[in-house]
């Protein structure tokens, strides 16, 4: 009971240091969503969504540098759509 | 003072340093030729402004046309949009799908993208940090003028073969040079007196030539008179001290100690001279006050004095390494300066003023997208976060102007000043021209038609 407690995913984050990076970065997004967003944006799912969810799929900084992607390409002169956050398909796990 | 003196070998320990200057980026060097060129501060800093929003300007007016056009077919679709608010007020998903099928039917899309918030954001961070730079590079940039002007009175004292002393003067310092930044005097107390008597014989035509160690008793006098709180640790019978012939240790250190004293006041008084810059000589030296702001590169409050204490000082330029060793300097440079360390740098007036124009432009913005912020959700959700958003961003640029300088503020004044007339100017003639294509007939087709590339048609086939 108390192993499966110890590696249970959100009660003992603060024991696994690899995850407090992609945890920090998920935080401040929702953060963002919750009190600064505007809710615009061209596609669907939104920006931060996306973003979020490709830091939960892919870590940190693939997460990161797929969601800096995807603003570049929600500019004026994209016409936007339905863009959902890639899959993880092959399970690759990343230390951050 | 008295620790200040190389006590043996009759050097004097004199000179202020000054403080090496901080490099500005390219942003900074733009600010500096504006700034320099036009001469006065506070007009080269809304100068600067001014072009960087007019750089900016298409791409406001393309959003700004954008979000009116959708607001306007926003306004169109109130009447359904209601119904269906009242109709599904419990269920939020059902809703934001009804919702969707209207507004795809009227040709209205998500109103903004993502990027030009992100670029309006880099844009400021890096306008900030020019600033808070540009601010540092300006007060040391003030202070080591000011360490110019006070080391070139010493320099006047200096014994240079090349150089003919000035009228009236008799040049009684060696300079030493102790390594490539440091420059340090000795002292020939003979000249001293020559040039002492010769001062003195110019003011009094009663003067009596007097000797060495007159003079130096004479010094002792006035020096105490000016330090009251001297604990009278040397005095005349010191100087006096001689054995085989020859001045002590300790009388040669407290004959520096009064030389120094003897070239303190007037040093500081040719800063004030400079600073004051009534002078002929220091006409427009500098000028980097505006309206009732004293000095623009501080806060624009009374927490600030124009001119701070050393620790004060110390802790605005954060990006030079100024030690604790040149307070003393600090403080020998800016003696003379005693009434406008007692001025208040500004009176809140530039903070204030430039949150109340932000609240404003926040709410006229927010009239003009009225429908859309209501009906983006059931509850008006939308609305809600905007008015969180409406207070929070301008009291937090006002807490950044209190610790950063004034000219931060004047750049928000102007840079929300521009904003909101462009605004009104913009909301303006788009609704002129929306008439006039009512007035035509054409703008049904007009706020119908959905652009549509092959991307997004296969984007949409993908879903």
């Amino acid at each position: 009971m108390f192993l499966r407690a110890l590696f249970s995913y959100d009660r003992f984050v603060f024991l696994k240091p690899w995850l407090w990076l992609k945890i920090a970065g998920m935080r401040l997004i929702i953060f963002y969503q919750k009190h600064l967003s505007r809710h615009t944006c061209l596609y669907e799912p939104t920006c931060s969504e996306y973003t979020l969810r490709s830091i939960n799929n892919h870590g940190f900084i693939i997460g990161v540098l797929l969601g800096a992607w995807r603003l570049l390409r929600c500019n004026p002169l994209s016409k936007g759509g339905y863009n959902p956050a890639p899959e993880n398909y092959f399970k690759v796990k990343w230390v951050l | 003072m008295f620790n200040l003196l190389a006590a043996d070998s009759g050097t004097l320990g004199y000179g202020v340093k000054a403080i090496a200057d901080i490099n500005l980026n390219w942003i900074g060097q733009l600010i500096r030729i504006l700034i320099e060129g036009i001469g006065i501060v506070g007009v080269g800093i809304i100068v600067f402004t001014l072009i960087l929003k007019t750089i900016v300007l298409p791409l406001d007016i393309y959003s700004r046309i954008k979000g009116k056009k959708q607001a306007l077919i926003m306004e169109r679709m109130r009447p359904q949009m209601e119904k269906l608010q009242k109709q599904y007020a419990n269920d939020k998903n059902m809703y934001n799908q009804k919702v969707m099928e209207l507004q795809k039917k009227s040709g209205y899309s998500m109103f903004g993208a993502c990027l030009p918030m992100i670029v309006s954001l880099v844009i400021f961070i890096i306008v900030f940090n020019a600033f808070s730079t540009y601010s540092q590079y300006a007060n040391l940039k003030n202070y080591n003028e000011m360490v110019k002007v006070y080391n070139g009175v010493v320099q006047t004292y200096v014994i240079d073969d090349e150089v003919t002393p000035e009228e009236g003067v008799v040049p009684f310092l060696y300079e030493i040079k102790v390594d490539e930044n440091t420059v340090d005097y000795s002292v020939d107390y003979e000249k001293f007196t020559e040039h002492y008597n010769k001062v003195k014989a110019k003011e009094n035509s009663n003067w009596v030539i007097k000797g060495q160690d007159e003079v130096f008793s004479e010094l002792v006098v006035e020096y105490k008179a000016k330090h009251t709180g001297y604990d009278g640790s040397f005095k005349a019978d010191v100087v006096n001290h001689k054995e085989n012939g020859e001045y002590t240790a300790t009388a040669k250190s407290v004959r520096n100690t009064l030389v120094s004293y003897y070239l303190e006041e007037p040093a500081a008084q040719e800063v004030k001279l400079y600073y004051e810059g009534k002078n002929e000589k220091y006409e427009k030296s500098h000028n980097n006050g505006f309206l009732w702001v004293r000095n623009l590169w501080y806060p624009d409050s009374t927490l600030n004095k124009e001119i701070p204490d050393f620790a004060k000082f110390k802790s605005t330029i954060t990006k030079a390494s100024v030690g604790d060793d040149y307070a003393e300097s600090y403080n020998k440079v800016t003696a003379a300066l005693t009434v406008q360390k007692g001025h208040y740098n500004g009176y809140f007036i530039l903070i204030v003023l430039s949150i109340g124009l932000m609240l404003l432009q926040q709410w006229i913005s927010m009239r003009t997208n009225k429908s859309v912020n209501e009906l983006g959700t059931v509850d008006g959700s939308g609305a809600k976060t905007n008015k969180w958003m409406m207070i929070m961003m301008p009291i937090i640029y006002g807490i950044f102007s209190f610790f950063y300088s004034a000219s931060f503020s004047l750049y928000m004044i102007t840079n929300t000043v521009f904003g909101i007339v462009t605004m009104l100017i913009i909301n303006k003639a788009v609704d002129v021209w929306f008439k006039k294509k009512e007035a035509k007939g054409e703008l049904d087709a007009y706020l119908s038609k959905t652009k549509k590339s092959g991307r997004a048609r296969r984007t949409n086939a993908r879903r």
